[in-house]
């Protein structure tokens, strides 16, 4: 692992930019390789800004394949493996609309593995699954963590081999929308953040890059430790407290993609995790108290 | 032939010769026509899956555990319709992927099937009906224009949806629409269908189930699968060429149902772009079915071009206009030119509206 | 098996033989169920309706002894209140009845009515 690869930063703008325009660029992300066709400057620009610690994969074969097209009148188009799968977009929005792009083709195409609905972070070589209901702040908790020196697994997608339960990191940008962009932008020193687009279908969204020692780990899988829900309150202290089995299997089994084509390995999978898990509702009110709460779960302290 | 995906659809085995940048293409054309766990199933039947790349290997187990799902979900429908149908005193057909699912076909494995398909006699249709309307089959909410459409031109009630489940069942009493030129007999389709696997449906006769096919391929259906649908005839020859009686009795079979015509373009077509083995005789007698020479020249470049998917990047103006062709052709096949007008304008329209501003 | 409860099953389910005409409750065929119990809450998973249930104890104890052994609804009554104390005859079989019916609508038991030829 300590041998040097050629990522995405080490190429120069122009090889980048060419390539892009051209046959395409494979990156590599945990166990994906997307090729990207991006004839775009402003996404070469945000694809070497947010991408630049990234190996880039030259072995030709790619598990998902995504091609971006100018066309008319501002509008742009998303292509998987070269064909039409989605409506036109406004050119403006074109790099949340890439990084769905890209999300859309791991819960397609990716049923080796169980996939659930999850923000994923690392610490002390375990797992730490952050799911449940939208709007709770998974992806600002997960940006927050990472700050805070947590490796990054994903803010969107568990990754979890059925048969060993093992969970694998991607890494890829974190999408942050609205007021957490500056919050994060405050609270993390060095965070890296892409161009904000406005006007998406979830408001103004932008990305921050993933620290490079995630990037370079992001071959190493890890066990589920903790399967976290939280819940943001308007005030009040950050509180763990534990769900019930039952309870967070149903919550975990609503949360996945794709739960129900697995069948049986899928039930046994999710019941594996649920008995090898502390299973906890996280109430918060302050991102960074939230932080702490879980800092201290992790290093064994009271709840 | 020279088309990569149609070599090793027809040989399996030559799966493993392939480098890691010709598997990229591959994979990319086999996503693009639903064909990926095809392509796992073939290469597990070849004994080769173990020796493929890992990386290919993950893919294929991606498509595989989406089909095992598909297919689990159908024997599983046709649990529920068989209790729905228990008390109609019919014969009830299955048709289509459950039939080959039900049949346990090789070439089902590796099919994403989504739908139900039953042939019932039809006067026991409205019975059916209700059958599955009080166990919980909706009909899906379709505008007046559709609902007419479909139970006036087309040889199917509306599709009936299952309340909780959202799965479908298409309920025919035909195999065409009564508008079609081409009439099979349902009776003669029913009374030579046998018993199925899955309790107490019945399947058709080989010879049925597979001039069925051709007609969904050759005259009727809307080709989004179509390269999908010519794996599906290829497969079906393949396994019934086992059945002494199969092949001796499909050229009059053929005519005895008005299916000669899509018999023949699914013999020409398999054997020419998948390699399926045919009996000699068999070609020669269905030379009768042949279409006039103008018409069977223009098939013969429109079938391909619209069969095969691009391997990369839009859809030419060529295989677009193929498709499209075919699509109008198929459609003419079934409705009175003036309705199939009106009806094309229509689809049109509502595209349009979908699409928004 | 022999187990006693297999035992003392086979001698209610002589002495609750169904009546003519009487509906029987048996798992559907092809139906293989996955149990898993956390607490007070048990989950099953049906591998052939793909869906997965969760039971309180009740609907589990009913489940339980239809994938034992098939059962009329009087005989369920019988076994559960043999093995448990749970209040009174009626009320137990008006709660037995709602399960059941939910059981049938979910795909985890078929009611059937037994030939009256078959043993």
């Amino acid at each position: 692992m300590t041998e040097a690869r050629a990522t995405v930063g080490a190429l120069s703008r122009e090889t980048l930019a060419r390539r892009l325009a051209g046959d395409g660029i494979a990156v590599r992300t945990g166990p994906f390789v997307t090729r990207l066709r991006l004839p775009l400057d402003e996404l070469a620009a945000s694809l070497r800004l947010l991408y630049a610690d990234f190996p880039v994969d030259s072995s030709g074969f790619a598990d998902f394949d995504v091609t971006a097209r100018r066309l008319g009148r501002g509008k742009i188009e998303f292509l998987i493996d070269g064909e039409r799968r989605f409506a036109p977009v406004a050119r403006g929005i074109a790099l949340p609309m890439l990084e769905w792009a890209i999300n859309w083709c791991l819960y397609t195409f990716s049923h080796q593995y169980l996939l659930i609905h999850a923000a994923v972070v690392e610490r002390k070589g375990r797992a730490l699954v952050m799911t449940g209901r939208p709007g709770a702040g998974k992806s600002t908790l997960c940006a927050a963590l990472v700050g805070r020196g947590w490796r990054l697994f994903s803010d969107e997608f568990a990754v979890i081999s059925p048969d060993d339960g093992r969970l694998w990191p991607i890494a890829r940008p974190i999408a942050l929308k609205n007021d957490s962009i500056e919050r994060i932008r405050r609270l993390v020193a060095g965070a890296v953040l892409g161009p904000t687009s406005d006007d998406t279908h979830k408001g103004r969204v932008a990305h921050m890059r993933a620290p490079a020692a995630s990037v370079r780990r992001a071959d190493e899988p890890a066990r589920a430790g903790w399967i976290v829900f939280p819940n943001r309150a308007d005030d009040g202290v950050a509180a763990l407290a534990p769900v019930p089995g039952g309870r967070a299997f149903f919550r975990l089994a609503d949360n996945a993609f794709n739960y129900h084509f697995h069948g049986a390995a899928g039930f046994e999978a999710v019941c594996r995790m649920i008995d090898a898990c502390d299973c906890l509702d996280l109430g918060y009110a302050d991102l960074e108290d939230a932080v702490a709460a879980l800092d201290r779960l992790v290093d064994g302290e009271a709840r | 032939m020279t088309d990569p995906l149609l070599a090793v659809l027809a040989r399996a085995e030559t799966l493993v010769e392939l480098d890691l940048p010709a598997w990229d293409a591959l994979l990319r054309r086999a996503r693009r026509t639903n064909l990926v766990a095809r392509l796992d199933a073939l290469a597990r039947d070849a004994g080769v899956f173990e020796r493929l790349p890992e990386r290919v290997r993950a893919n294929l187990v991606g498509a595989r555990v989406l089909a095992a799902d598909h297919r689990r979900m159908i024997r599983w429908e046709m649990n529920r319709i068989a209790r729905a149908l228990a008390g109609l005193d019919a014969p009830v057909v299955l048709l289509k992927g459950a039939a080959y699912v039900a049949a346990g076909l090789p070439f089902a494995d590796g099919r994403l099937v989504s739908d139900v398909d039953i042939l019932v006699p039809r006067e026991r249709i409205a019975e059916a009906e209700r059958a599955l309307r009080r166990h919980g089959w909706e009909h899906a909410k379709l505008d007046p224009y559709d609902q007419r459409y479909y139970r006036r031109w087309m040889h199917e009630l509306p599709p009936l949806r299952h309340g909780e489940r959202e799965t479908v069942v298409d309920v025919h009493h035909t195999i065409l629409p009564p508008t079609s030129r081409l009439k099979p007999d349902p009776a003669a389709l029913i009374a030579a269908s046998r018993p199925a696997p899955v309790a107490p449906f019945r399947l058709l006769a080989p010879a049925d189930m597979l001039l069925h096919a051709a007609a969904h391929l050759f005259h009727d259906g809307d080709l989004a699968f179509a390269l999908r649908d010519l794996v599906d005839l290829d497969g079906m020859m393949r396994a019934f060429d086992r059945d002494p009686a199969f092949w001796p009795g499909l050229i009059a079979r053929a005519r005895r149902l008005d299916l000669g015509r899509p018999l023949y373009y699914a013999l020409r077509h398999a054997r020419r772009l998948l390699a399926t083995p045919v009996p000699a005789a068999v070609v020669a007698g269905a030379e009768a079915f042949a279409p006039p020479p103008p018409l069977g020249a223009l098939m013969d470049r429109l079938i391909p071009a619209a069969l095969l998917p691009e391997s990369h990047a839009r859809e030419t103006r060529g295989r677009a206009a193929a498709r499209l062709l075919l699509y109008t052709r198929s459609h003419w096949l079934r409705m009175p030119p003036g309705l199939l007008a009106a009806h094309l304008a229509r689809k049109a329209a509502m595209r349009h509206a979908a699409r928004g501003a | 098996m022999t187990d006693r409860r297999e035992r003392d099953s086979d001698g209610e389910a002589r002495r609750g033989a169904p009546r003519p005409g009487e509906t029987v409750w048996r798992r559907p065929d092809g139906v293989r169920l996955s149990w898993k119990v956390f607490d007070d809450e048990i989950v099953v998973f049906n591998a052939f309706s793909g869906q997965t249930h969760l039971l309180d104890g009740f609907s589990a104890l009913v489940l339980e002894e239809i994938e034992h052994a098939p059962a009329s609804r009087d005989a369920l009554a019988a076994r559960l209140a043999g093995r448990f104390d749970l209040g009174d005859a009626a009320a137990l079989a008006e709660r037995l009845d709602a399960v059941l019916a939910e059981f049938d609508r979910q795909g985890l038991a078929d009611p059937t009515v037994p030939n009256p030829a078959a043993p």
